[in-house]
């Protein structure tokens, strides 16, 4: 392992974005079990455009409930708590990294697009396979490749190579990021959510995506986002970053029992949220 | 649009231009679908070809070609992408299922923007 270049990202983790305190202090209030629904609904609306953002979510045809929801308590009651501090985390993590680097702007479009379509498939599979938080399988699909971020940010001129690396031989990317840098994205995003306190469920899928048969307790949920990053990969929902598909992990896919009929009809079903989904979190309008 | 002889002409064909006597004089409208009756009418006044709807058997077989050229191409670029995580019958299941998709997709886009090869 290059340890000088992770040494570097470390370091250089103290600086990265932290979450926006509107963001913590959600967090905090639902970890909490006192906090009451009327608390979670006085610190949003306090927040102007985290509030029009929920709204237009819970709106949208990805929760397809029937009636319209206009106020932020409605919102929380029939969502949940923990599905509301999510989709937050979401809008929010989109923030975090527009438009702060240029070098790669095209790539990191593509990564976002990919991202996204991997938390709709995810979100998806949980949906074939009853899942029961499928919002947390939501977030970590959009967070499953932070890690290429991370290190587009921090190490740009390595990034560079990394990417040169994937496109001259035509290889995965976190094949590259072994031979350039010594480590890869997986380890990098698992780095990351511990920086910013996100649950231990979270960081160990970010950090077993490829490996999900060593995910330990959470062999479910990494199966799951292995899988949708696969599929998202196979229709071209933006791009990770390289044009080869990642193997399927074979404990991965015995686990999650779906036959392979219901592929097809989780395919189908990711290319269709994935173009109605994509302008809400954005806030493209 | 076809131009046809009348031997050719057959029930349910809709015509796409109107069709005179030599004389000038209008014997069947353009958008009329074709009788046994009026195709025996046109007969009787010596008309040779008429204008009907549908795609010539040249320009539909143009297509065929388009369409499996892009095909082929979607199966060429995923053979690719697959390369590593193949045979395994799962992957190739994904990989049948993605082909269609993505020509489904493309097809769809090009109703919209004209006919391109990916």
């Amino acid at each position: 392992m290059d340890s000088k270049n992770l040494k570097r990202i470390i370091k250089n983790i103290e600086d990265l974005p932290t979450l926006p305190r509107t963001v913590l202090k959600i967090s905090e209030l639902v970890n909490n079990p006192k906090s009451s629904a009327r608390d979670l609904s006085n610190v949003i609306t306090d927040d102007q455009v985290l509030t029009v953002r929920l709204l237009k979510l819970v709106n949208s045809s990805f929760y397809g409930f029937p009636q319209s929801i206009s106020t932020i308590t409605g919102a929380i009651v029939l969502l949940g708590f923990d599905a509301i501090r999510n989709l937050l985390l979401t809008t929010s993590v989109f923030d975090l990294f527009s438009n702060r680097y240029r070098q790669h702007k095209d790539i990191h479009e593509k990564l976002w697009d990919h991202s996204l379509g991997c938390a709709i498939g995810a979100k998806i599979i949980g949906t074939y396979i009853r899942y029961e938080k499928i919002e947390e399988l939501f977030v970590s699909g959009l967070l499953h490749d932070i890690g290429k971020i991370v290190e587009m940010l921090f190490l740009p001129d390595p990034f560079s190579n990394v990417m040169n690396l994937v496109k001259n031989r035509n290889i995965l990317m976190i094949t590259a990021e072994v031979e350039v840098l010594g480590f890869s994205h997986p380890v990098v995003g698992k780095m990351l959510a511990e920086k910013w306190n996100l649950p231990l469920k979270l960081s160990n899928i970010l950090e077993y995506h490829h490996q999900p048969d060593q995910a330990g307790r959470y062999i479910h949920e990494a199966s799951i986002v292995h899988l949708a990053d696969i599929l998202c990969r196979s229709i071209d929902l933006g791009s990770g970053g390289d044009k080869k598909i990642p193997n399927l992990n074979q404990q991965a896919w015995e686990l999650l029992k779906i036959k392979p009929n219901v592929l097809e009809h989780i395919i189908q079903d990711m290319e269709r949220e994935f173009h109605d989904i994509n302008w809400v979190v954005t806030g493209k309008t | 649009m076809l131009l046809i002889n009348l031997d050719e002409a057959k029930p349910g064909m809709v015509l796409v231009k109107p069709v005179y006597t030599l004389q000038d004089v209008l014997l069947l409208k353009s958008g009329v679908q074709l009788s046994e009756k009026n195709i025996h009418v046109l007969r009787s006044w010596g008309i040779q070809e008429i204008w009907v709807e549908g795609v010539s058997d040249e320009s539909r077989s143009e297509r065929v070609k388009q369409e499996n050229e892009l095909r082929d191409s979607i199966d060429k670029a995923l053979r690719l992408k697959f390369s590593e995580s193949l045979p395994d019958p799962v992957m190739e299941e994904i990989m049948r299922i993605a082909g269609n998709l993505l020509e489904r997709r493309f097809l769809e886009k090009e109703k919209n923007h004209g006919f391109k090869k990916p």
